[in-house]
């Protein structure tokens, strides 16, 4: 795993964390899932369009396929947000421990497409504005 | 103190755009940028967006179903202007994809409303224009038709000081029946065109209320910078005027050395300051050499020079003379700018563009281009069609700054005819000085005259001259043969007989 992406999965796991709060199970997890993704859209459609971000999704989810072979793909892989919705229903089947890896897997894959079409400083913006108590834990780990 | 409103005019970021604008573009106006799809409409909105743009008065790019906004985004940061710094600060994009497919046309006038209302932008940019005129055709009965939309917008962006732009893709034969082109103050028109092996970009302002934009079609180019215009020099009549050049006035009448003593002589006392000399002969005759002398020359005057090279580069002059390693000293030194040139897709106008600059930074009084030939090569193929035009502007304007200029045009010796310039140019210049091969005596001999100088005396002698360690050694003239120039000379000294000359094969 590169440096960039353990970073990415650390955001993604803290982003989750806050979101979930004391709760620990697979629902808490799909629940905290949707509402980061809720955030990430707030923050990235008007930059890049609500169907921009759905569709970086469900590249993502194809590719966390390859890790969690659980994720079955939806009929209709264009409809991105029935997409995320059906990966929400998904989670909530899994290990409370495996539903949290796969969720964090799959918005770091969000975050390096962002990177991989926007740039580094693009995608921060939009990471830092969506989940900015992510960022804060980090900086108050850092110290 | 005046009744009249003072218009702000605004610089747009984009080099040689304020200037064909006629000044700037005005404050709070409602714009539109037209063309075909890849023209540079987006970077042209972009740059002029991230100019404009500032933390009290940040600008709206509003994103409608055209380029999906993460490629636009992916691709405009490739541009030097693109400050990621300022993204979602002074300069945010809001996308209205969903708003056009989902929404009426008064729904997407609301909403554009209420993000105007919350961010009182300075600047507002809609790409792309043509797709809610699209959805303007799809919207339901009872909604706003294209026209009112359009005027409404505009009514409501102008109260709120925004500078507005909207781009769309059209094609030129719609802009009579659009009525986004009425409502519109300013209407920048983009264009490309390939012939053959060359793409050549233009702009037009065919309207700019309020203003008088610079007419007619404007070349530019799309680099890492972004968009530079290269505004289309007009010759006016005040351009023939005594000369004003970027440095210090040459006076009237000045004459300037060539460099060559002799030379010098034959012109009637060097060639007149602000005058365009035509320095015409066949390959190897010494036409680079003599150019390097005119401005080495000028060095040793303080005067600065300009060498435009379409064949050669610094370090060729190194080759073509004794003197060629002390002209690339001076070129190192910055006391004559190179210019060296993008092959085949040129304009004059950009041309113009980089002299003009040249002359204006280092205060430059003296001109080569080298050659005429190697610029007609460079130009795209659109521009040499008017070659002749295009070198009429060039020339006038240029002398008319006072600049003196030498042109070195290759000829091919032709012993049936007597021409100085194979582009028909040879009436644009004030001075022509020709050289040529002839053979005498069983020796392959170079010859120079001088054919005119306008409004002088000069010497109508045919002078031998030779490239020494010296530089340039004018010698004898031929005053015992005649019929030099027909490759057939024949001595005029024999009593009794005349020796006929070898004729050139």
């Amino acid at each position: 795993m590169t440096g960039p992406q353990a970073a990415a999965l650390q955001i993604a796991r803290r982003a989750l964390a806050q979101r979930a709060g004391p709760h620990t199970g697979a629902g808490a997890i799909a629940v905290a899932a949707r509402r980061a993704y809720d955030d990430l859209i707030r923050v990235s459609a008007p930059l890049i369009g609500e169907v921009g971000l759905e569709a970086l999704t469900g590249r993502a989810l194809h590719l966390a396929q390859r890790s969690y072979p659980w994720l079955i793909p939806t009929p209709e892989p264009e409809q991105s947000q029935e997409a995320f919705a059906h990966f929400l229903t998904c989670l909530e089947k899994q290990e409370p421990a495996v539903a949290a890896e796969a969720a964090e897997a799959v918005f770091a894959l969000v975050s390096g497409l962002f990177v991989t079409f926007i740039g580094d400083s693009l995608t921060a913006g939009i990471l830092k504005k969506a989940w900015p108590d992510a960022f804060a834990d980090a900086s108050t780990g850092e110290k | 103190m005046t009744d009249r409103v003072a218009i702000r005019r605004l610089s747009t970021g984009v080099p040689g755009l304020n200037e064909i604008l006629g000044g700037g573009l005005p404050e709070f106006s409602f714009n539109l940028i037209a063309g075909v799809p890849g023209a540079g409409k987006t970077t042209l909105a972009q740059q002029m967006m991230f100019a404009l743009a500032s933390p009290d008065r940040p600008a709206l790019y509003f994103t409608v179903v055209g380029e999906p906004p993460i490629k636009m985004l992916r691709y405009q940061q490739q541009f030097s202007y693109f400050d990621l710094a300022r993204v979602n600060e002074s300069v945010r994009y809001v996308n209205l994809s969903q708003d056009v497919v989902n929404g009426s046309l008064e729904n997407l006038l609301e909403r554009i409303i209420r993000e105007v209302e919350a961010t009182s932008p300075g600047v507002v940019v809609v790409d792309s224009f043509r797709t809610v005129a699209q959805a303007a055709g799809r919207a339901p009965s009872g909604d706003l038709d294209l026209q009112h939309f359009v005027q409404r917008l505009a009514v409501q962006l102008t109260s709120w000081q925004a500078t507005t732009f909207l781009v769309g893709e059209y094609q030129s034969s719609e802009a009579g029946e659009n009525p986004v082109f009425t409502v519109a103050d300013g209407l920048l028109w983009l264009s490309q065109s390939v012939d053959r092996n060359s793409m050549v970009r233009k702009m037009q302002v065919m309207k700019m209320r309020g203003q008088a934009p610079i007419p007619g079609l404007h070349t530019f180019r799309i680099t890492g910078d972004g968009i530079q215009v290269f505004p289309r020099v007009i010759v006016g009549p005040e351009e023939k005027s005594p000369p004003t050049a970027a440095g210090t006035p040459h006076k009237l009448r000045e004459r300037l050395s060539i460099g060559v003593k002799e030379l010098d002589a034959m012109l009637g006392g060097g060639i007149p300051a602000g005058y365009s000399v035509l320095l015409a002969g066949p390959s190897g005759s010494g036409k680079s050499m003599l150019a390097a002398e005119f401005l080495a020359e000028g060095v040793r005057h303080g005067e600065p020079g300009i060498v435009a090279m379409f064949e050669k580069r610094p370090p060729d002059y190194s080759l073509i003379g004794p003197k060629g390693r002390r002209f690339e000293q001076l070129v190192q030194e910055g006391k004559v700018g190179a210019i060296q040139t993008r092959p085949l897709d040129l304009s004059i106008d950009e041309m113009l563009y980089e002299i003009i600059e040249a002359i204006h930074r280092l205060k430059a009084r003296r001109l080569v281009i080298d050659s005429l030939s190697g610029f007609e090569l460079a130009l795209a193929q659109t521009f040499r069609e008017d070659f002749r035009e295009s070198l009429y502007r060039m020339v006038t304007v240029l002398t008319g700054m006072g600049i003196t200029m030498m042109m070195t045009a290759e000829l091919e010796d032709s012993y049936s005819d007597l021409r100085f310039s194979p582009h028909g140019t040879a009436f644009l210049t004030d001075a022509i000085i020709m050289q040529r091969y002839v053979e005498l005596q069983g020796q392959l001999r170079r010859v120079m005259a001088v054919v005119k100088v306008r409004g002088s005396a000069h010497s109508k002698d045919l002078r031998a001259f030779d490239i020494t360690d010296e530089g340039i050694v004018i010698g004898e003239t031929f005053g015992e043969y005649e019929g030099l120039l027909t490759g057939s000379p024949t001595s005029t000294k024999s009593i009794g007989r005349r020796v006929k000359g070898p004729a050139p094969s």
